[in-house]
């Protein structure tokens, strides 16, 4: 079956002629991998909303309440995250979904389930003594993941607030520490930007990374992950956010974002988020300039490349209720494996799994008595 | 199962009229939050609509079931769909379920009623649906302005039947504890809550005997519609 919501996304004209069962599949599809209220947005920049039927409009206004209504309480967790750290000093960065709000880029019709932070590593006791206190508590795991957790991890298991349930991942670090191709977290964290929430605390100051690292952050995110659930939601944003990077800056920015990437160790990925782009979505910022530049020799017509290239490509266009085939089945095996071997070697990646496999019989064992 | 997700875990196979109206109520909740969404049945009479919301074992639905079949239009036996500018109420016309004792009240009240299989044993006890009336099914596009909020609760203790009249406040606080998504809609569900209890006139309604509940709720909507038309 193929995606309809990935043809909408590469050509929204076709909306105007869609029969009432494509839409119910495109409707179904963009729940399946979180993009209605996304797509919603982007039907709205090209006009075209006037065309879509009202009991579709339904659910994109459906979805829109429940984005909205995420968003407000993000707002809120932030701002009561900001403060309760600061009494401690500790300035948290906030990432992803959380910075996406805070700064008004990449939001347009986004869901998000949990808050993403950063804190320093030396300070990452005391920040997690002041989050129990304010009722931000872990949810039991066993004790081998949670050393696994602290000893391998760059985040520490997920806290949920007592009350809200809100969830929290502090990271102390932007990449598990067994991560192969490791980029420099300290030049990320040189230009730090501030973003205040009028519609909660005029002086309060909500740190994220800035906007080219954003992007970079979500490029690296999307391309070390080992499944896509989300991914295409993920490549919008990094589509959104290259827009607001493109009208902020009048100067050459593609050369701007392809040194930092350059400089982070990034430039493979963000090479393939730009043809990605390119590939799947209807053109709303130039990426010209990108292909002007002489490419670094490893990246583009390498077997490598090329293969990655096309198993994101089957990848991302697929959701939950088309993934059928030879081809999505071999894409999504490869691209596992590959998110596994870059977050893990074999040393550990096979004591891992032998431990975790006697924890189940064990368990197992247990139930049945 | 639902495009590959599974909200739900499995029940027995005779449960699956009760099952799917769950899954039913579930994914409106889930897919329809534009709408403000109360638990409660809804009814309409000569142009006027009647919001009954209880609390489970309130009688809400014995009530419903009742009024569907002497005179009234079901709109919903479960959820209130009220539009968010406009205050209007979006039928649904499904069939209303009964549980327990309900089931042989209703058969001896509305002997025209036709009941689907009683399921026993559900996690919410027996079980029976009853099909919507067919004028309810073809009226299904027919929105309704509600005029009337009626806090049904059973009283096997009374004697006659008691209706107080609340104040619009105690309605409104009473009523968001109803919602399903008041909290999601923000102000917007606050303004159309507010416009909804001060467009109504609300009371509870403490009842044990059908027919007496039924004359009080004709005699509310015609003592409505005659301020409404004068």
């Amino acid at each position: 079956m193929h995606s309809i919501i990935a043809n909408v996304l590469k050509m929204p004209l076709l909306v105007k002629e869609m029969s009432n069962s494509q839409w119910e599949m495109c409707i179904r599809q963009a729940n399946s991998c979180q993009m209605t209220g996304r797509l919603h947005y982007l039907l709205s920049i090209h006009q075209l909303l006037p065309f879509i039927p009202t009991q579709v409009l339904n659910h994109f206004n459906s979805a829109l309440v429940k984005t909205q209504c995420q968003q407000k309480e993000i707002t809120f967790e932030v701002s009561e995250l900001v403060h309760c750290l600061n009494e401690v000093g500790i300035k948290p960065i906030f990432l992803k979904g959380a910075a996406y709000v805070a700064s008004r880029t990449a939001h347009q019709g986004r869901t998000c389930n949990d808050i993403d932070i950063l804190v320093p590593l030396n300070q990452l006791k005391a920040a997690e003594q002041r989050l129990a206190s304010a009722g931000w508590v872990g949810e039991h795991i066993s004790a081998y993941d949670a050393k696994y957790y602290r000893r391998w991890m760059h985040e520490i298991p997920p806290l949920v607030h007592l009350d809200r349930k809100t969830v929290l991942d502090v990271h102390h670090h932007l990449q598990p520490t067994t991560t192969r191709n490791t980029f420099n977290i300290d030049l990320m964290l040189v230009d730090i930007e501030t973003h205040k929430l009028p519609e909660r605390d005029t002086q309060l100051l909500v740190r994220t990374l800035c906007l080219p690292d954003r992007i970079l952050h979500s490029v690296y995110h999307l391309f070390s992950e080992g499944e896509l659930h989300k991914g295409l939601r993920d490549l919008t944003d990094i589509q959104l956010m290259l827009v607001d990077y493109h009208q902020i800056n009048s100067e050459d920015v593609a050369s701007l974002l392809l040194e930092r990437a350059n400089e982070l160790n990034l430039s493979n990925q963000l090479y393939l988020a730009i043809d990605l782009i390119s590939d799947l979505f209807y053109p709303i910022v130039n990426l010209d300039a990108y292909n002007n530049y002489q490419r670094p020799h490893q990246i583009n017509n390498t077997l490598g490349y090329r293969i990655l290239h096309w198993c994101y490509q089957q990848l991302l266009v697929t959701n939950s209720i088309n993934r059928t085939g030879f081809r999505h089945h071999s894409a999504a095996l490869l691209i596992y494996v590959r998110s596994h071997c870059l977050k893990m070697p074999l040393r550990l990646l096979i004591p891992h799994l032998g431990i975790k496999s006697w924890h189940l019989v064990k368990s197992t064992f247990k139930a049945t008595g | 199962m639902m495009d590959r997700s599974r909200p739900f875990k499995p029940l027995p196979v005779d449960q699956s009229c009760a099952f799917f109206e769950w899954g039913f109520n579930w994914a409106i909740a889930q897919h329809a939050m534009h709408y403000l969404i109360i638990h409660s049945a809804v009814l309409e009479k000569n142009g006027q609509a009647i919001i009954l919301p209880g609390v489970p074992g309130a009688g809400k639905s014995t009530l419903c079931a009742a009024l569907a079949h002497h005179g009234w239009r079901l709109l919903s036996d479960e959820q209130a769909l009220v539009s968010i500018n406009s205050g209007e109420i979006t039928p649904l016309a499904r069939p209303i379920c009964l549980k327990n004792e309900s089931i042989d009240i209703i058969k001896d009240f509305c002997p025209t009623a036709q009941f689907g299989t009683t399921v026993r044993g559900t996690s919410k006890g027996d079980l029976s649906h009853i099909k919507a009336p067919i004028d309810a099914i073809s009226l299904i596009n027919q929105t309704a302005i509600p005029s009337l909020i009626v806090f049904p609760q059973y009283a096997p203790e009374v004697e006659d039947s008691i209706l107080t009249p609340i104040t619009q406040g105690v309605a409104m606080v009473e009523l968001i504890s109803h919602c399903f998504n008041y909290k999601a809609l923000g102000l917007d569900g606050f303004t159309t809550l507010s416009k909804l209890v001060s467009q109504c006139r609300c009371f509870g309604l403490r009842y044990h005997d059908l027919t007496e509940a039924l004359t009080i709720l004709d005699q509310l909507q015609g003592e409505v519609a005659k301020c409404t038309q004068s």
